[in-house]
């Protein structure tokens, strides 16, 4: 299971996002582009060991760290905690 | 006789005023009829403000349908239009201005508030929308979209043009910290589209996709290439760009015929195995520029799109869009085998060269010159760097530019790729001068000594962009990153990040580049 805090760290210290909270919107300010997106969801495989399904996240899934969360660990089959 | 940028334009709202132009990113249909009289009013509108031929005006507006009017609307008044990335940070966007000294500017509602605040050389500058009627701004508007209503729509204002006419001035990386103008003439960009219609055989039914930004070389061929066949124009929104799931649903749901984009997009398509069997079925034809596309992504496309054509463009923004191609018959049996940038397009020619200016044998690697129409007049306002890279004094007076690729020549004539000269380095498509972030990183107060080098990283598109620094204090590299994104735009900010205790010296007391580099390849070995 992941945690926001994870989340965060992943995001400030691989991505070099700098996160103003957990519910920090990231695609309202920009911060997630493609390249972005892509290293987001390999630096979340990277934590878990679990290769993810992107076909079934949405950008609005991916909007804060709580958000991301929630969505990836619906998909590893957690229970959705938001934190 | 050289057209210009919006006599396609004028001819299909003549010929076929109900054809769709532009299917928009908002979904709305802009037809050939609709975009000549928007830009005839934009015209208009610019020559009320001042606007006369040999003018810049600068575009800051959104890819769309408004932004390509307000490209048509300057080539109609007589002025080369110079397209500022909306999303750059200010301090850039304000360097372009003040480089460029367009009469007027032309903003998005949103955007221009950054514009605006920008330093005294935008105050001077005429600022204005042709989108809203009352946008909130820092000061006045100086135009509104209420201003160009009152326009009339049905003809073109008479403005005397040349050939040689500069259609756009396109800033790039420089590396010494100040973007690079590069001036493109109408004949420059319609010596590439029309070799490119013949070539790939457009059709008025043709989709074209339109990925590229506007300030990036690449998309004129989707604007002009389309309006040059009747065809229809797709903006890419920014918002289904970002994942790729997003992307493949839009290619289908706009059932395109063209996909023409930087090998990234691709590469993001195929990682998450987004393009399935036999998908994307009207897709007649994909085309990749702006760097090497990995020759695995082209083997899973081929092998998923069998319908469809595979075309390699490859050339510089200084020759104009693209200078050579090569398609892809076969799928490639070998993943490591690389994708040649092929022949030269008609009117071009590609020439390897050693140091001494003689002509390189088959097969050996020297720098790649290239010679023909498409070669731009030179750089705004640098003579210097001009004669620096267009060069007369090689073979005979004749006018080559140096591309500072490193290429060598097949026996069957067939130029082959290798890697630069220099330190621009290509990411995701986007022409990178790593000075241009030393500069910038260089300002940052808190940091004694920094450097930019780039490395080469499996999943990255392009190269790595990595930052070494030394301070006082340990500094959070987010931190470093927030700062970065107020100098240069997103693209340009480092991927790795590394804080020493000293930063390296060779003997010369200089930053010891390869040793950095080195360091910051070894540790990616480490995170594997």
């Amino acid at each position: 299971m992941m945690t926001v805090d994870d989340v965060i760290d992943l995001l400030e210290n691989q991505l070099f996002v700098l996160v103003d909270g957990p519910d920090d919107d990231l695609v309202e300010r920009g911060e997630l582009d493609s390249l972005r997106f892509v290293e987001l969801l390999l630096g979340i495989e990277s934590l878990t060991g679990e290769r993810l399904s992107p076909q079934h996240l949405d950008l609005d899934d991916l909007r804060t760290p709580n958000l991301i969360v929630k969505a990836i660990n619906a998909q590893l089959g957690g229970e959705g905690s938001a934190g | 006789m050289t057209r210009r940028l919006f006599d396609d334009v004028d001819r299909w709202a003549r010929d076929a005023p109900g054809a769709t132009a532009i299917h928009d990113t908002d979904n709305t249909v802009v037809t050939y009829g609709e975009l000549g009289a928007w830009s005839n009013r934009v015209a208009h509108l610019l020559i009320e403000l001042g606007v006369v031929p040999g003018d810049r005006v600068a575009i800051s507006v959104p890819k769309g349908a408004a932004a390509i009017a307000a490209m048509l609307g300057a080539a109609k008044a007589g002025a080369a239009y110079v397209p500022i990335d909306p999303d750059s940070p200010l301090a850039r966007i304000a360097l372009v201005v003040e480089a460029a000294e367009p009469r007027v500017v032309i903003a998005d509602p949103t955007a221009v508030a950054t514009v605006m605040a920008a330093d005294q050389a935008i105050d001077e500058v005429v600022v204005g929308t042709i989108t809203q009627d009352a946008p909130t701004w820092p000061r006045p508007a100086a135009f509104t979209g209420a201003d160009l209503a009152r326009h009339d729509g049905a003809s073109r204002p008479s403005v005397r043009w040349a050939a040689d006419d500069l259609a756009h001035v396109l800033f790039t990386s420089g590396s010494t910290g100040v973007p690079k103008g590069v001036m493109i003439t109408n004949a420059n960009v319609f010596a590439f589209v029309d070799w490119a219609v013949e070539h790939f055989g457009y059709q008025p039914d043709d989709q074209l996709s339109g990925h590229s930004p506007l300030h990036f070389d690449l998309s004129t061929f989707d604007v002009f290439a389309a309006f040059a066949a009747g065809a229809t124009l797709h903006p890419v929104p920014k918002r289904v760009n970002v994942n790729p799931k997003d992307l493949a649903a839009w290619i289908r749901e706009r059932e395109l015929t063209q996909w023409f984009s930087v090998p990234s997009a691709l590469n993001h398509l195929v990682r998450y195995d987004d393009v399935l069997p036999g998908d994307f079925p009207s897709l007649r034809r994909l085309i990749w520029c702006g760097e090497v596309l990995p020759t695995p992504t082209l083997i899973s496309l081929m092998t998923a799109l069998p319908h469809a054509e595979f075309t390699n463009l490859y050339g510089p923004t200084e020759a104009t869009i693209a200078s050579s191609w090569y398609r892809v018959a076969d799928t490639p049996a070998d993943p490591t085998e690389s994708v040649p940038i092929g022949r030269p397009c008609s009117g071009e020619r590609l020439v390897v060269l050693r140091d001494d200016g003689s002509d390189a044998d088959d097969e050996e690697i020297a720098e790649l010159y290239i010679e023909g129409v498409g070669l731009s007049p030179g750089y705004w306002r640098d003579d210097d760097m001009t004669v620096q890279r267009f060069r007369t004094d090689l073979i005979d007076g004749r006018r080559l530019y140096r591309t500072g690729d490193l290429a060598w020549r097949r026996a069957d004539g067939v130029v082959m790729f290798v890697g630069r000269v220099d330190s621009q380095i290509k990411s995701r498509g986007h022409r990178i001068e790593l000075g241009e972030i030393e500069t910038a990183l260089s300002t940052v107060s808190i940091l004694n000594d920094s450097a930019v080098v780039a490395i080469d990283v499996d999943h990255l598109d392009g190269a790595a962009i990595c930052a070494a620094f030394t301070a006082d204090e340990p500094i959070k590299p987010a931190r470093l990153a927030k700062e970065l994104s107020q100098l240069i735009p997103r693209y340009m900010l480092p991927h790795r990040w590394i804080q020493l205790d000293a930063m390296p010296k060779n003997v010369n007391g200089k930053i010891d580049r390869p040793v950095l580099r080195t360091a910051f390849e070894a540790a990616e070995e480490g995170a594997r």
